[in-house]
Formats: structure tokens, sequence, C-alpha cells
């Protein structure tokens, strides 16, 4: 195997942060083949289409809930708790179907908003891809606007968090002083969004991590 | 000199400006002298139209002088339809919107003006929408055709169906085996379904595959000593359905159902973690077939092929902007651009002999004809949505460099690739495989006046697989992966996995390639002929055609006519034939049936006869030299084609229908033929979707040709079979259901 296959910088930082805010009781992954586990095991990531989302990537965390990501959005249009004793994802003929307790649900199609002094925008968004690392996967996006270029971080732990249904950590890269990028409004008003400091904020502002909870 | 008159006077008599005034500038073209009404009904001289598929609306037409027509058309229609009719004219498309007419009234509608060229005979044709079936009628007369000069339109009386000679595998039927030149094993292990969606050489002893089930494997080609299974090392998954993989400068790209992805293995370890996405820069929908084809990188960029959906094809023919494109994404920025547009399901993409990009599509709504095309920039290869949609979207389509005739060569083309240098004879030509038809294929472009044409040969059946990606190693052995439409794991196991193919240099006869001259075809084989062999024009079976696109499944062929073949010349060498052929048109496929009879140095027989020239281009000068033929080499006493009663309806059986329906007990993709010729058959009819019981008769198989989807067996899903009824003539559908009726009684 050629060992000089290139990393896209847009890959580089998934392991940064550990993921010690979590817990560790970590769901099962697939076993692969020469006793390494190989990455994507589907009992924790579908890249299939999922609900009628084309685009779209689905992450268990806990081994019970799931996220599901528009990632033409760059955000969570579904987190749904999968029936007892079922896988909660439903997979037939390349498609995928959520199958649960909805706990959150983004109809609003509301966009991500670039803020500072003179007002908030809506950004174009790219998706740029994921890498799952041994304890979650990380995605990025590119957002634009005009001559603004954001990289919006995001990445699941498939482990229980320690508090809350779910947690999702979201970091950006780009914003200039005064400069913040604003949840999409369902995502707002629906989760937590606190600093590593456990601040409550609106928005994500300079290029640390923040947490986003689902109560 | 063979006895095949002049198409137009033998075939194509006129008979005057029917229903016409004398010397009228008007000509009518009633809907009681169309083709084939298919499950459609008169009523008196109306046609009641309630089925898009299966009705062949057309007529020819003939003007002295060219000129600018005017077409209307008389119909009455009580409720609005969800989709446009297509009006071709030589051609052309126009679409019409059918405005409802009030209860009783007849309307005469404006269709729009086209130009009428003076002499070929002229195709007219309307295609309803292709929804399967309208619960009103479209009730329709006549069209109107109006010129300026009086007198110079005439309608042309339908040609009759060209009797076939017989057909024996290799010579009008498709081939029954493995070339002889050719050695394949099956590499096969029984614990894995794997669908190869995807292949490339990683380095010199690896190869790589993706699956449609969204895995990627590798195989350490030294260490496959075939003394078991082989060691297929699964090395990535979680893809969504992967139809193309490259390996450039030792970077891995996919394309998947809607993206271009990179796979990147950071750490080294043989195992991908990220997944980057290079592109998805076109709009896509949850349609089921919006694949991603193909996966050639050429200059630092990516190029694929993205196909059209089929879901909404009977509702409202929607299609996602940008859909049927070849893209081209830059390795690095993913910058994306639109290359080409206008294909249906290009399922093969390779490189061609000079670098180019070649494409292979599939036969189905507006394509008559599989096709392997060479693309260039701009260029739109004739599939559209309604209203147009693609940027590229115009009424003169680019037309393919290789025409790949349905049921005859090709049925579901696939990635075609260049044969490396020690392929003997072969080497750079192309070769495809098919994922119903089955085989390889072998196709020869040349570009004639900065315009692609070419042909295409049967080349080698015989395999296990039905093959959709190739890859070469260094020494010119060929790896091969099978994959299978539809869901049947059953059928699935049978055609899919993976073969390894070499060249064994032995001496084949057969067509090498053939060259366009001004004045007819010029055919080089792979050995010489033997000696006084070559010279009998009656030895060359040449017919003629073009191709009419539809909205609906399939099309037509247009002006389907033998062709004279004046003269047969061989060259000093013995290795090149060329066929004095007066008439050739351009934009028409040339097809030859070479006799078997024909014999190589040594006695050598012809492994294959049939080679089917596209003719976009014919040069202004080259004209192939016409030579004296030696005494006594033409003119035997024994014809060198027998045409027999019966015959047609077993090659329309092997050409369209055993790829899925076998005669045995065999299981292929739809259900088995065997002893069901009077039997009962459980069905469900599609009228109410309930469940009952039919005798398999001969009204039933015309039925299930006809409308696939009416009486479906129980257990078959809707839509699996094509309507394969829209593409056949009447006395096809005769001869095929006669055929059935036969083969299929119990014994």
């Amino acid at each position: 195997m050629n060992t000089q296959r290139q990393i896209h910088p847009a890959m580089t930082g998934f392991s940064l942060l550990s993921f010690l805010l979590f817990g560790i009781s970590v769901a099962s992954v697939g076993s692969g083949e020469r006793g390494k586990a190989l990455p994507y095991d589907p009992a924790l990531i579908s890249r299939l289409s999922l609900d009628g989302v084309p685009r779209s990537l689905a992450v268990c965390q806990g081994g019970k809930v799931w996220l599901g990501y528009d990632l033409e959005r760059a955000l969570v249009f579904k987190a749904w708790v999968a029936p007892e004793g079922k896988k909660g994802l439903v997979v037939s003929d390349f498609v995928a179907r959520s199958e649960g307790d909805i706990r959150f649900e983004d109809k609003a199609k509301t966009p991500w908003r670039w803020r500072r002094t003179e007002g908030a925008d809506p950004v174009a968004i790219r998706y740029l891809g994921c890498t799952q690392g041994g304890d979650g996967i990380e995605m990025s996006w590119e957002l634009s606007r005009e001559n603004l270029r954001l990289r919006l971080h995001e990445r699941v732990v498939f482990a229980t968090p320690a508090a809350g249904l779910v947690v999702r950590e979201l970091r950006v890269e780009g914003l200039g002083d005064g400069e913040s990028l604003l949840l999409p409004e369902a995502t707002r008003e629906k989760w937590t969004l606190r600093t590593e400091g456990d601040k409550s904020v609106d928005g994500l502002s300079g290029s640390g991590w923040y947490r986003l909870s689902l109560p | 000199m063979k006895p095949f008159f002049p198409f137009i006077i033998a075939i194509l008599c006129v008979i005057g400006a029917a229903g016409a005034a004398e010397s009228s500038r008007t000509l009518d073209l009633p809907a009681t002298m169309i083709f084939a009404k298919g499950p459609n009904e008169y009523a008196g001289d109306v046609l009641e139209i309630t089925r898009g598929r299966g009705a062949t609306i057309g007529w020819y037409v003939r003007a002295n002088e060219e000129e600018e027509v005017r077409v209307s058309i008389e119909y009455a229609c009580e409720k609005p339809l969800n989709q446009a009719y297509q009006l071709s004219f030589d051609g052309i498309d126009r679409f019409w919107e059918v405005v409802p007419t009030a209860k009783g009234e007849w309307v005469r509608a404006d269709l729009g003006t086209f130009k009428i060229r003076a002499g070929l005979p002229v195709l007219i044709f309307l295609v309803p929408p292709s929804g399967t079936k309208y619960p009103h009628p479209v009730r329709f007369r006549k069209l109107v055709l109006e010129g300026a000069t009086a007198g110079n339109l005439s309608l042309l009386a339908l040609p009759e169906e060209i009797a076939a000679p017989d057909a024996s595998p290799g010579f009008g039927e498709k081939l029954g085996g493995l070339h002889p030149a050719l050695d394949a094993i099956d590499l096969r292990d029984e614990s894995l379904t794997l669908r190869v969606s995807g292949m490339a050489m990683g380095r010199q002893d690896e190869l790589l595959f993706t699956t449609w089930d969204g895995d990627l494997f590798s195989l350490d080609l030294d260490a496959n000593d075939e003394s078991g299974p082989p060691p297929f090392r699964r090395i990535a998954r979680g893809l969504s359905e992967p139809m193309g993989l490259a390996v450039h400068e030792g970077r891995i790209f996919v394309t998947e159902k809607n993206e271009a992805t990179e796979l990147i293995d950071g750490d080294g370890d043989g195992l991908f973690e990220t997944y980057r996405c290079l592109s998805h820069d076109w709009p896509c929908t949850m349609d089921y077939h919006e694949y991603l084809f193909g996966a050639v990188v050429r200059d630092d960029h990516l190029y694929f092929s993205a196909s059209v959906g089929m879901a909404a094809r009977g509702k409202d023919n929607y299609q996602a902007p940008l859909r049927g494109s070849v893209l081209r994404v830059q390795v690095d920025t993913g910058e994306t651009e639109v290359v080409a547009g206008g294909l249906r399901t290009p399922d093969g993409m390779g490189l061609g002999p000079d670098g180019s990009i070649l494409v292979t599509d599939n036969q189905g709504e507006w394509l008559p004809a599989n096709k392997l095309v060479v693309v260039r920039e701009g260029d739109f290869f004739n599939f559209r949505s309604i209203p147009p949609w693609h940027p590229f979207d115009r009424p003169q389509a680019t037309p393919p460099a290789v025409w790949l005739p349905q049921g005859e060569i090709a049925a579901s083309p696939t990635q075609p690739v260049v044969l490396p240098d020690s392929w003997g004879p072969y080497a750079g030509q192309v070769i495809f495989g098919d994922a119903t038809f089955g085989g390889l294929q072998r196709a020869v472009p040349e570009e004639v006046e900065g315009v692609m044409q070419g042909v295409v040969f049967p080349f080698s059946q015989g395999f296990r697989h039905l093959f959709h990606r190739f890859a070469f190693t260094d020494d010119g052995t060929l790896y091969a992966g099978g994959i299978a439409r539809g869901n049947d794991r059953e059928f699935i196991h049978r055609v899919s996995g993976l073969s390894r193919i070499r060249y064994t240099g032995e001496k084949v006869f057969e067509p090498l390639d053939a060259r366009i001259r001004s004045n007819g075809l010029e055919i080089g084989f792979t050995l010489p002929l033997a000696a006084g062999q070559g010279w009998d024009p009656a030895a060359y079976h040449v017919t003629q055609w073009g191709y009419q696109a539809t909205q609906t499944y399939g099309g037509q062929k247009v002006r389907h006519r033998a062709a004279e073949v004046r003269s047969a010349s061989v060259s000093p060498d013995h290795r090149r034939v060329f066929l004095e052929i007066p008439g050739l048109v351009e934009g028409e496929v040339v097809h030859v049936r070479i006799s078997p009879s024909l014999a190589g140095e040594g006695g050598a027989q012809l492994w294959t006869g049939d080679l089917w020239y596209t003719l976009n281009r014919l040069p202004a000068g080259n004209p192939g030299e016409v030579l004296p033929a030696p005494a006594g080499a033409i003119g035997r006493a024994e014809p060198y084609f027998r045409i027999s009663e019966g015959g047609a309806g077993r090659v329309l059986f092997q050409n369209f229908c055993a790829a899925c329906h076998s005669l045995d007990r065999t299981k292929l993709v739809g259900p088995s033929l065997h002893g069901i010729a009077g039997a009962k058959r459980r069905v469900r009819d599609s009228a109410d979707g309930a469940m009952k019981e039919v005798v398999a008769d001969a009204a039933y198989f015309r039925e299930s040709i006809l409308e696939p989807n009416s009486l479906l067996v129980d257990g078959y899903p809707e839509n699996l079979m094509p309507p394969i009824g829209a593409i056949l003539t009447e006395s096809q559908i005769d001869d095929l259901v006669d055929y059935l009726v036969e083969v299929s009684a119990a014994k």
C-alpha cells in the first residue's frame, strides 16, 4: 500500500482535543481485517441518504441516540432515540430511514449566519468531508460569503455523554474580532451551546471548541 | 451483383399525396397509416391514445424540393396531460403541450415550422408522453403538413421489414463462447458477493476494487496463487454506492452516489479513515438512479458522469439540473466544471487511445440505441427532460462515435478500456463490457474530417460474470469485475465477481477494423483471406439505417434498408477488403454481415462476421480502390446467405430476452419460461393490484412484451423488464411470440 497518500488540510485537526468530557462507554466498533477496526462501522456511521435528505450522514452516540446530518446545510436535521432492542436505523436499497423516538427535528431550514456589528447574514456552505478516529467522527465544512471563508468543524464521539441526551462539539476557524457564527434557528432554540469554560452562548467565535447538547 | 434494388424504388414506393387534393400544398398524415398503434385502439379513423409506450406514430414523407413546412394536428383531448408530446421532424424535436378541448370539439393545433430536405425519405414522428397509461385518451385523427409548393410533398408507404439471413453465433446472433485467443479464470470467494463497481491498479501488484455495497477491496496479485479463494482484503467500507475508482499519483478517488471523494489513509496503516469530499457541486435528489459513473483522472482533473433519475420518468419527466453531465473536478481545489451533457445512464468511462474521454451510454429514453461517445467540451448527447434543462441542450445533438444497436451488440454497455500493446493485432482498440448482454465487445473509433465515428465488433462471450469495470496490469493481464442489476441475490451471485483474462496470442480469423472511404467501407482482417476469397459482393449482407430518439423507451431504426454492395476488392496482401457501397448516408449505421463461408489463409474459419459502422462523416475524398476480380472469384452457385422462415423469433429471443429469461430452469433476473406455454401463471394485475391466474398463451406473451408491468409474475417488481415492445416492429413481435409459444411449451 502506498503510504504517500496526501492528507487534505481540512482533515488534520481531529485529535487535537481529547474527549475527556465524555464517558468511556464506547459503543462497539466493527472488527476489521488484520485485527484492526475498519473505520465506518455501520453500527456507528451511515453515509447513505437518510430520511429523504440525499447528502446526509448519520452518527450513533451511546449506542442508542442517532444524529442525522444534512451535509449541504452543515446541521443536524434530526436526532432520535432507537427503540429498545433495535438499531434505530433501517437500511434498504442503499437508503437509510430513522426509526425511533424523535427528540429534535429542524424543519425551519434556516441557515448559519455570519454575525458582526452590521448585522447577521446567511453563509453558503460546502461540505469538505469526514474523518473517523477511534472515538468518534469529525466533519468539516467551508462557510463563505463574498470574501469571507470560514472552516467549521464538528465532531461527535460514539460514547455516551456524561450529561444530556446527546452532545456535539463545534469550532470555527477564520472569524475576525467581533465576529461570530450564529447557529441555525431550530438548533439555537433546542440545543444548548457552551464554551470550553461552560459559559452559555448563542454563537461561535474565536477558534476554540464549543459543546452543543440536547437535554 | 446482389439483387437488392435501390431503396427508394423497391421499399418506399410513393403512394401520392394521400388524403390531399391533387397538387395541393398540403399533405395529410392520417392516424390510420402509422407504423403501429401498440396497445392503443382505433375508433374509426381516430386513434385513441391512452398508453404512451408501445405506439409508433410515424410516417415517411418525401419532398421533391427543400422548403419550409408548417405542421398542425387534428385532435381532441378533454383533460390536461402532465407531460408534453414530442414531435420529431427528421430528427429535430419540438414539444407539444396538449391544450384541453371542449367536450365533443375537435381542434387543429399548430405544431411549428420545419425545413424538409429533398430526396431522402424523412421520418415524422409523434411520441406520446412516457407515462405508461392515461385514464383519458388523446383522440388523434391526423397531422397536416403545409408547404409552399403544390405537389412537392408526398406520403410514402411504410417500409416492409427487411428479411434477415439465418443467424448463428457471431453471425447475426450473440457469440456463443470464449474468444479463442483468450484465457479466463474465475477469481471467486464463495463467501463473498462482489458486485464490482470500480476498479484500478493501486500499484504494480495490487488490484483495488469497490463494490456496489460500499466496500473497497485490495487484492495482492503476487499472493494470489490460485490454490484457494483469492486473498481479498477489505480496506474501506461505508462508501455510498461507489461506481467509479481511480488512482492518481498514489491518491485514491471514488465517485459515490452524491459526491466525488478522496480516500485518505492519514496514519499509513492501510485503512482509510478520512473521506474527503472533493466536490458535490451539482444538484441531486433521492432518485435511486442518480449515480456518479466512472472515474478517470486526466491533467489533475477527475472526470466522471452523472446519470439521470428514473423514478419520475413516468410521472413528469423531471430531472434535477445537470443530471446527464460529464463533470470534471480539479483534484486539489475541488473546482468543478460541466464538460458535456445529454447522457442517460453513462455507466462506462475510460481513456481513449489518444487520451480522449470515452463514455458508453445505455439505450432508453432519448437513446434509440446504446452508444460509445468521445467526449469533447460542450457536447450535448441528446437526453432531454421537459422543459429542456441542461445548459448545453440544443436541437442538434452530438452524434455518438459508435452506435451500439440494442440487442444486437449491446444492452447495458459498461467501461471502455484500451487494449495494451501485448494484445497483438487488437492493441490500441477499445473493449467494453455489458451488464446485461454480457461478454466483451470491441470498438475502433476513427476521426474523419474532425468528426469521430467508428466500428464495433462482437469479441467474446463465455464469461461467468457480466463485466462492469476493468484494470490492466503492466504485463497486459486484464482483471474484469462483474456486477448485477436489481436486488435479486441469486441473480447477483450468478454474475457478480472477478475474472482474470489473458491474451494468449493465438491467431484468430476475424474482421479487425473498418475505415470509411468516400465510396464505401474498407474492412481489415486479422489474417489474410484465402486466395480467391472475398471478391464476391454477394458474400456481404449490408444494411443501413438511421435512428429516431424518443422521450419514451428506445427508438426506431429509420430508413432501415438493404444496401447495394457494388463490388468487393481484396488488397494485394489479402488482409483488407474494400466494399464499394453507393448511397452511403451520413448519420446512419452500416451493418455488414460477412458470410461465414469466407475462409482465411489455411482454411481458417471466421470467429465473427458482424460489424456495425457508424457513419457521421463521409469523407469528400479518399475513395477506396475498385479492383478487377480474379476469374472465378464471383458468382458461386450456392448462396452465401440463407433466409428461412421462423429463424427471426429465435434471434430476437437470443438478443432481447435470453439475458433475463431462461428456457430451462435456470434462475435469471426474470422468471424462467420453461414449460409455461399453456400453463397457468399467477400474476399481479397492474389495473387493480389483485393477484389472479392467467393462461400463458400467445396473448399473454404479447401483453408481457408490450406492457411488461401489466401482468407481473408473483415476486417480480415493476419496471424490472424494459418495454422492448416499443422498439420492435409488429412483425418482430409476431415472430417473437410465435417462438416463445413454441419453445416454452411443456415437453
